[in-house]
């Protein structure tokens, strides 16, 4: 029924635990993920945001290690 | 991951387009629906008229009338889910506003998840989410998957 789910985030404690359900959510239909975090407009991307937010992409790919899921991913990376 | 899906309905065209992407949802992920719809209490408002009040037997004749009305919306929702081989259980109730008849049911059928359309009767179509929706939104613990 579903076949793609977006995923986004901040990073924050109750984002990761929708991005946990989602992920599950996505195993249990068969369907794949996009997770994305927006990021302010007109920061230079080499700032330490930038950094947070790579962290965060990899944050979610682990979330999704943990959950075992196979769903396919992809990470929208900042412009 | 869900067990119980809580398919809430007025019976409208879009709300029965919910219910259809409910079971649907439920016979892929295997699990149940519990097919709900509240009908509301007549109130003095309804009996009251400037000259007379009509008594009590009316008006619980036109709560009887809501009833039988949500019995057939949820019957509705009960077909559907037999044709496509999904387990259901029915429910109606009285409710002051439907979304606290919606959160209620889904805590007693112990319910892992809603899904129902973004608005019902008459609101203007597609802009904005239904009150029910929003209030059902605003107060449920458990996930909502509001349905466009």
């Amino acid at each position: 029924m579903f076949k793609h789910v977006l995923i986004p985030t901040d990073g924050s404690g109750p984002s990761k635990k929708a991005a946990k359900a989602g992920i599950a959510f996505a195993k249990a239909i068969g369907a794949r993920i996009t997770t994305y975090h927006a990021l302010e407009e007109h920061q230079p991307i080499y700032n330490a945001r930038f950094r947070k937010d790579l962290e965060m992409n990899k944050q979610l790919v682990d979330c999704n290690k943990e959950t075992g899921s196979d769903s396919p991913r992809e990470t929208v990376l900042p412009k | 991951m869900f067990r119980n899906i809580l398919i809430p309905t007025d019976g409208s065209t879009v709300a029965v387009r919910a219910v259809k992407a409910g079971i649907a949802l439920a016979k892929e992920m295997g699990a149940s629906v519990i097919g709900y719809s509240a009908f509301a209490p007549a109130r003095a408002k309804f009996y009251v008229s400037d000259l007379y009040f009509i008594d009590r037997g009316i008006s619980a004749t036109i709560e009887q009338y809501a009833k039988n009305a949500a019995k057939k919306d949820v019957a509705r929702i009960g077909k559907l889910a037999q044709k496509a081989g999904v387990p259901f259980k029915l429910g109606v109730s009285r409710a002051e506003h439907p979304a606290d008849g919606i959160i209620q049911i889904a805590k007693k059928y112990h319910c892992d998840a809603i899904c129902m359309a973004s608005h019902g009767h008459g609101y203007i179509a597609g802009l904005l989410l239904g009150s029910v929706t929003q209030k059902v939104l605003a107060h449920s613990k458990i996930p909502v998957l509001v349905y466009r």
